[in-house]
């Protein structure tokens, strides 16, 4: 489902490269944690799977697809199966909770209502449905988060990527977030979680692959 | 479509500040056009009511004999100053009085039996009337008025041609700014929205379904300007034709060609500026 062979990441200005000669291969329904200190190359490495950015070297295949810059229309649909979670919210900020999920559905054709009644389910499962109604900036960081959470659990992604979930969220959030995660993975998605939190990597014993200095190697699980 | 068309008016909703600034800065520039255009047209009728340089035309009293008119228009239209000499009809009398009058709808509501008959006569191709045909005119019984005035009619027609050809150049060149200040505008737009397409993107959004709403965005920007152009244009006219008396026209073809205007150069701001986002990178290094 994930699949990363060979890959190398360099900055023009870098001299190291910020991932090199990475592998990883991650099964339909796995969960794994990516860790490592800030700057490592968790970030570049989701951006890779997401086709937000292009390795130098290496090919990246996500949900069968190897992604390649060239084909924008085959990229968007990749995009439909693999959903993101990411350290900034990258909310719409002048939409409301409710049309930040909804919008998900709405971009893959599906009817008005549904997408509403779908997007209130996700937004109830986080447990901030009494806030549907609220535009981005009216709340907080943590529902912000959970906003971004619903939005990329509503659509059933094939693959489930997560850069700091947690990072705003209190412990007790944390964990019910996670919670909600490792559900999506038991519902068959394939999920990479980039954590500092050691409270979760205790208390959710998944393989965890670790970044260092640009290699990528698998730690426990 | 319809996912489109709603996201298109939602954007009011969601971005208002944004969207109102955009339309009233449109709508201003096409009005300014609108405001020279209209100006354009007032010297287009003002040329229409003003009559051919050289011609004369003259006004029969009610006691003038036909068969002596007929027997006079032989003996003028046999000069050599003369290409024509002729009885105008009820129509052609009406239009004269129109131009008199500067009042097309009194001219047609005069009742036919109160017209005047009229003479006209017209010189041959580029020379005049001669004096002596002009006071042959004068002398014969029957002809109560003659207007002959070439000379004050040519300097007339001058000056409203100077300001007729410098009233349509200033809106070609206004028009052309305005073209240009229209497409950036709606690239400026865009580019407001740089963040909300790069989200978009990552969630999988294709082009279509990009271009779509925020195309049609720019349209209906661009047509409401077009008309709020025309409003302004007209309001304006129609307060400077009441406290000046200046010929000023905004027939409702300028308020279709204001609208075109707004929603072409929308189309094309709007269009450019998605084809810069959609090049650049979804998130910065």
């Amino acid at each position: 489902m994930i699949e990363v062979q060979n890959v190398t990441r360099r900055f023009p200005q870098q001299q190291r490269p910020v991932l090199d000669g990475v592998d990883l291969k991650l099964e339909r329904g796995s969960f794994a944690f990516l860790t490592g200190a800030s700057g490592a190359g968790k970030s570049t490495l989701l951006r890779l799977l997401y086709g937000a950015d292009q390795p130098n070297e290496g090919q990246v295949t996500v949900a069968g697809h190897d992604l390649r810059p060239n084909d924008a229309r085959a990229l968007a649909m990749v995009r439909r199966r693999v959903a993101v979670i990411f350290q900034d919210f990258r909310l719409l900020r002048d939409r409301s909770a409710l049309e930040n999920v909804r919008v998900v559905l709405e971009l893959r054709g599906i009817e008005r209502k549904l997408a509403q009644r779908r997007a209130m389910e996700a937004l109830d499962d986080v447990g901030i449905g009494e806030l549907a109604k609220r535009r981005v900036p009216q709340l907080s960081g943590g529902e912000q988060q959970r906003v971004a959470i619903a939005r990329a659990l509503v659509g059933d992604p094939q693959v489930l990527l997560c850069d700091e979930p947690t990072g705003n969220l209190d412990e007790a959030l944390s964990l019910q977030v996670l919670s909600l995660i490792d559900l999506a993975s038991s519902r068959g998605a394939t999920v990479l979680v980039a954590t500092h939190d050691s409270e979760i990597l205790r208390r959710f014993p998944h393989p965890t692959y670790h970044l260092e200095e640009g290699i990528l190697e698998r730690r426990t699980g | 479509m319809i996912w489109s068309l709603r996201e298109a008016f939602l954007g009011f909703k969601r971005r208002p500040w944004t969207h109102s600034s955009w339309l009233l800065a449109l709508t201003l520039c096409l009005g300014c056009i609108g405001w020279v255009r209209a100006h354009a047209e007032g010297t287009d009728e003002i040329l229409k009511r003003l009559d051919p340089a050289g011609e004369v035309w003259a006004f029969l009293s009610e006691e003038a004999d036909q068969d002596a008119m007929k027997s006079l228009l032989v003996r003028l239209e046999s000069l050599p100053s003369v290409q024509s000499a002729r009885l105008l009809e009820a129509q052609e009398v009406r239009r004269r009085l129109a131009s008199e009058l500067r009042d097309p709808q009194a001219a047609q509501e005069i009742p036919k039996a109160l017209l005047p008959s009229a003479i006209h006569l017209s010189p041959p191709p580029s020379g005049q009337v001669a004096p002596a045909a002009i006071a042959i005119l004068r002398a014969a019984p029957g002809v109560e008025s003659v207007d002959a005035g070439a000379r004050e009619l040519l300097r007339t027609r001058a000056r409203v041609r100077q300001i007729h050809l410098g009233a349509h150049l200033l809106s070609l060149l206004l028009t052309m700014t305005i073209v240009i200040l229209g497409v950036a505008l709606g690239r400026l737009v865009m580019s407001l929205r740089r963040e909300e397409i790069a989200v978009l993107r990552l969630l999988g959004a294709t082009r279509d379904r990009l271009i779509g709403p925020l195309l049609l965005t720019g349209i209906v920007v661009g047509l409401l300007a077009g008309f709020g152009g025309y409003c302004m244009s007209s309001a304006l006219g129609a307060w400077m034709r009441d406290s000046t008396d200046l010929a000023v026209a905004t027939p409702f073809g300028l308020a279709l060609r204001l609208m075109a205007l707004g929603a072409l150069t929308q189309v094309a701001g709007t269009g450019l500026g998605m084809l810069t986002e959609i090049q650049r990178p979804e998130l910065e290094q």
